[in-house]
């Protein structure tokens, strides 16, 4: 799992700078930031808040332009935002003015997607059922809360299918209890269907629960510390979190997340 | 699959407040409907004491007679000739500015050059156009129509534009990341969330619509409620310039009520609850 020679599968972040203003002004916000995600890999990126987690997340999908450095997915450079690397965002991005079927089947409808009619029927079911949505299929945003929301919103970057799907704190904004809910429903469908993952987060206990690896960043400007594997593999559940070995992973994080403050 | 329970438990919510809300418009209908009793009765009181000398304020019972008998004397003619016009000039001064505010909203070269101008535009009175637009267009039909869709195109220009101008980049940025070209973003989320801010417009401009009509038809109407009034002052007949008054704020009123039962339907997906 930690071998990740072949730059032509998968996602590989190459030497990537990026800072904002300019002059003495400048802030560095990424410094030589290296890392490869395998396909089918769920990798969880943890950092101190401020730090550059979200700009190598917002650079991955297109919406920031990097000063130096390579990002290819699949061998091909990031030019722009656009479906190969669907984003999930933290704030509630799914349109209110459609329903949750619509919302579904926003990226099935555009030009972009190369199926059929009856295809994109069957794919839009197929996450309705598998995020819980069945029955508000036809519920505006509005009736839904925080947590059914972030559901349509798997849901949409699900339905079209992307290389790499790219989560930017999307749990962040719910309460403690529909958080669980989502961690449970996130490894149950990447279990189902196995994607490609980069998971930005700030909670240390939610990237070990998730992630194949997690890769642990340093304050501003942020480099990779460490990356470090988790072990559970498809057992994921609850459970795991009071183990001694999780318990170990997360203070080790932590303790690294303290150290260069 | 855990987690629809809350779900479910916020869809009945709704459902349940909806209908609270249906006993709570009545009561707000009943209370809007005590608001007019209280100035009736006190017009009233002001008529019978003469407080501005003898037979200068109409008693409200007046003024409903002179209405009951006009409407079938001519005086319905003036109502929907008026009605008309407002519709018509506030339609086309929508139709025009709406897609121009879209644009200027749209691409930000094209409001910092038109921004200024729109606004010293915007702060002119209709009535201080009605002396030019007889001298280039006459007094007809065609003048009167110039002073209304002008009222209503630079309201609806500004709200419109704005509205584009402020919207939530986050549905922008999710479409493209679904792979929406920069047109499938204009129509299909640009497009939408700029639909609440054309409705807050002709809304708007209906209002302003109703406020030009008497400087509308100052261009030498012969029919119309602003020619009415401009009509029955010549003469003195104040009862029948109170009855202009209140016909014209009644059309104003139901015309309102009619744009905001259409903007709740067309907007029903607004969550005004966090708004």
């Amino acid at each position: 799992m930690t071998q990740h020679t072949t730059a032509t599968s998968g996602l590989s972040v190459r030497s990537v700078s990026k800072s904002f203003g300019t002059g003495p002004k400048a802030v560095s916000v990424l410094q030589d930031v290296d890392l490869d995600i395998d396909d089918g890999e769920f990798v969880a990126v943890v950092g101190p808040s401020g730090s550059g987690k979200s700009t190598l997340l917002n650079a991955i999908a297109g919406f920031v332009t990097p000063d130096r450095g390579e990002l290819l997915v699949n061998g091909e450079p990031v030019r722009g935002p656009g479906p190969s690397r669907c984003v999930v965002f933290q704030e509630y991005a799914i349109f209110p003015w459609l329903t949750v079927r619509r919302n579904i089947d926003f990226g099935t409808r555009l030009r972009a997607w190369k199926g059929t009619r009856p295809e994109r029927a069957r794919v839009t079911d197929r996450y309705l059922d598998m995020m819980g949505l069945t029955e508000f299929a036809d519920a505006l945003p509005k009736t839904l809360s925080g947590g059914m929301r972030q559901r349509v919103a798997i849901a949409r970057a699900y339905a079209v299918d992307p290389e790499i799907l790219l989560m930017d704190e999307p749990f962040a904004a719910l309460d403690a209890q529909t958080r669980e809910q989502m961690q449970e429903a996130l490894v149950d469908i990447n279990q189902r269907e196995r994607r490609t993952v980069l998971f930005v987060t700030h909670q240390v206990e939610e990237a070990i629960f998730l992630a194949d690896r997690v890769v642990v960043m340093s304050a501003r400007p942020a480099t990779v510390q460490e990356v470090v594997d988790v072990p559970w593999g498809d057992r994921r559940t609850h459970e795991i979190k009071t183990e001694p070995e999780f318990v170990r992973l997360r203070r080790h994080i932590e303790t690294l997340l303290r150290s260069r403050r | 699959m855990t987690g629809v329970g809350a779900g479910v438990g916020r869809y009945d919510r709704t459902v349940r407040v909806r209908r609270f809300e249906a006993g709570a418009r009545l009561g707000r209908l009943g209370l809007g409907a005590a608001g007019f009793a209280v100035v009736v009765v006190a017009w009233h009181l002001m008529a019978v004491g003469e407080v501005f000398g003898a037979g200068l304020l109409p008693t409200p019972l007046e003024v409903g007679r002179v209405i009951v008998d006009g409407l079938g004397n001519g005086l319905l003619d003036d109502l929907l000739i008026s009605f008309r016009r407002v519709l018509v000039g506030v339609g086309l001064g929508l139709a025009i500015a709406a897609p121009i505010g879209f644009v200027l909203g749209w691409f930000g070269i094209a409001r910092a050059m038109f921004n200024p101008l729109v606004n010293f535009l915007r702060a002119l009175p209709p009535i201080a156009l009605v002396p030019l637009v007889i001298v280039y267009f006459g007094i007809g039909e065609l003048s009167r129509g110039i002073v209304l869709v002008w009222a209503a195109f630079f309201a609806t220009i500004v709200i419109v534009y704005e509205g584009v101008a402020a919207l939530e980049e986050k549905y922008v940025r999710a479409a493209q990341t679904l792979g929406a070209t920069r047109l499938e973003i204009l129509t299909k989320v640009v497009f939408p969330l700029s639909v609440p801010h054309i409705m807050t417009a002709a809304r708007v401009s209906l209002g302003i619509g109703w406020a030009s009509l008497v400087a509308a038809e100052l261009v030498a109407a012969q029919q119309g409620l602003g020619a009415v009034i401009q009509n029955a002052s010549n003469f003195l007949d104040i009862p029948t310039v109170y009855a202009g008054i209140i016909l014209i704020g009644l059309s104003a009123l139901v015309m309102d009520t009619g744009i905001r039962m259409l903007s709740a339907y067309v907007v029903r997906w607004q969550d005004r609850g966090s708004r």
